[in-house]
């Protein structure tokens, strides 16, 4: 039982450090769509796409 | 003249059927001796052997009697039998009584096997002593049985004399307990002394706390009906009032109508065993408990990862566009999928 126990608990933190992985990503992506949305809008347009998540 | 002649002739005739009859006798007497499954020995006054039968060759594990044949019976014994025969035997044989007792026999090996020996002597038609005749039953298996049964009785006894369980005996007539005999040991268990138990006949059942009594009712159902008993655990609540467990195992005894006599049953005190086992469910329900509680938690992080990986998708679709608005006006744009690049997935 104990063993069940620590073996659930690695793949949690696996887990866990594999999201965190991903949050960080997901920043950039972020960071890429506002630099993008910037470029466009200085040459006086509309950009075709907004930040899916933005808050 | 004549008339001696012929008496002389049926004196001799006579004599020779008494001696046809001695012979047939003595014959006869020598095949039960050969065919005898007991050991027998026949010395003369001195001790020297003069004859053994087959079965004190069998005995012996002698091929033949060629190496015992005019050999002192004391060289085929052991210290302690010569000091036997010398001391007990032979004076007892000289004043005319039987002697019986151990005695070592030499093996072909140079073992000794542990025998029972009957001696006694054989006098000529003086009553002079003419031989000594030993006869010799191989004790090895008797012996080794009742090493057995001491042993046997030795751990029956420390069972039962072991401070947790005792014996009692349940008797039955027609069907119906009437009376219960409990060994001294009762009193650690069940705090009851064994006069206790006997002056009041139903303290043994009174002892089971209500819900538990199905348990033995059932066991005596089965005993009376004549099927095999089970090991049963029932609690009993002692004299000072504290509840133990107890595992019974039970023989019964049966007349020849196949009517239950009487049972006797083992009581062992397995409260401890009980406690730990109930300590070990506890622990048990705990640890799946937790599993239960850490599954959920990582349950919940695989869902919440999985929404995290369509927003992903949604983004990169987003950087997709924009670039792709970004270059048909014939610029570069700012910014890359940073996903697109390399060595990050």
């Amino acid at each position: 039982m104990e063993e069940m126990v620590e073996k659930k608990t690695a793949t949690l933190r696996k887990t866990i450090d594999l999201m965190s992985g991903r949050e960080v990503r997901m920043m950039e992506l972020k960071k890429a769509i506002k630099l993008l949305r910037a470029q466009i809008e200085e040459m006086g347009m509309v950009p075709v796409a907004d930040d899916p998540i933005k808050e | 003249m004549m008339r001696r002649r012929n008496k002389r002739t049926d004196e001799i005739q006579e004599e020779l059927v008494h001696r046809q009859a001695a012979d047939t006798e003595a014959r006869k007497l020598s095949r039960i001796v050969e065919a005898i499954p007991m050991a027998i020995v026949l010395t003369d006054m001195e001790g020297k052997i003069e004859y053994v039968n087959p079965a004190l060759l069998a005995l012996g594990g002698y091929s033949s009697d060629r190496d015992i044949i005019g050999k002192p019976i004391f060289s085929f014994t052991n210290p302690e039998g010569v000091e036997r025969l010398r001391g007990e035997v032979i004076p007892a044989l000289l004043t005319g009584e039987t002697w019986r007792g151990e005695m070592g026999v030499r093996n072909e090996d140079g073992s000794f096997i542990p025998s029972e020996m009957v001696t006694s002597l054989i006098t000529d038609r003086e009553g002079n002593p003419e031989y000594l005749l030993a006869s010799f039953i191989d004790m090895t298996a008797p012996r080794k049985a009742a090493a057995k049964l001491i042993k046997s009785e030795h751990r029956y006894h420390r069972l039962v004399d072991s401070a947790n369980s005792y014996i009692f005996t349940i008797f039955f007539e027609d069907g119906q307990p009437v009376r219960s005999v409990h060994n001294p040991t009762c009193l650690t268990v069940t705090g009851y002394t064994p006069g206790e138990f006997e002056a009041d006949f139903n303290l043994w059942s009174e002892m089971v706390p209500e819900e538990d009594r199905g348990i033995i009712r059932k066991q005596s159902s089965r005993l009376l009906a004549g099927d095999a008993p089970e090991e049963i655990e029932y609690r009993i609540k002692r004299k000072d009032g504290e509840i133990r467990w107890v595992l019974a195992t039970v023989v019964p005894t049966y007349d020849g109508q196949g009517n239950l006599v009487s049972f006797d049953g083992l009581v062992r005190d397995i409260t401890q065993q009980k406690l730990a086992e109930d300590k070990l469910n506890e622990y048990g329900e705990k640890l799946e408990e937790m599993v239960d509680k850490k599954t959920a938690a990582l349950r919940k992080t695989v869902d919440l990862m999985a929404g995290r990986e369509v927003r992903m998708l949604g983004l990169k679709k987003a950087i997709k566009l924009l670039r792709g608005q970004i270059e048909e006006m014939g610029m570069i744009p700012v910014a890359n999928d940073p996903l697109k690049m390399g060595s990050r997935q």
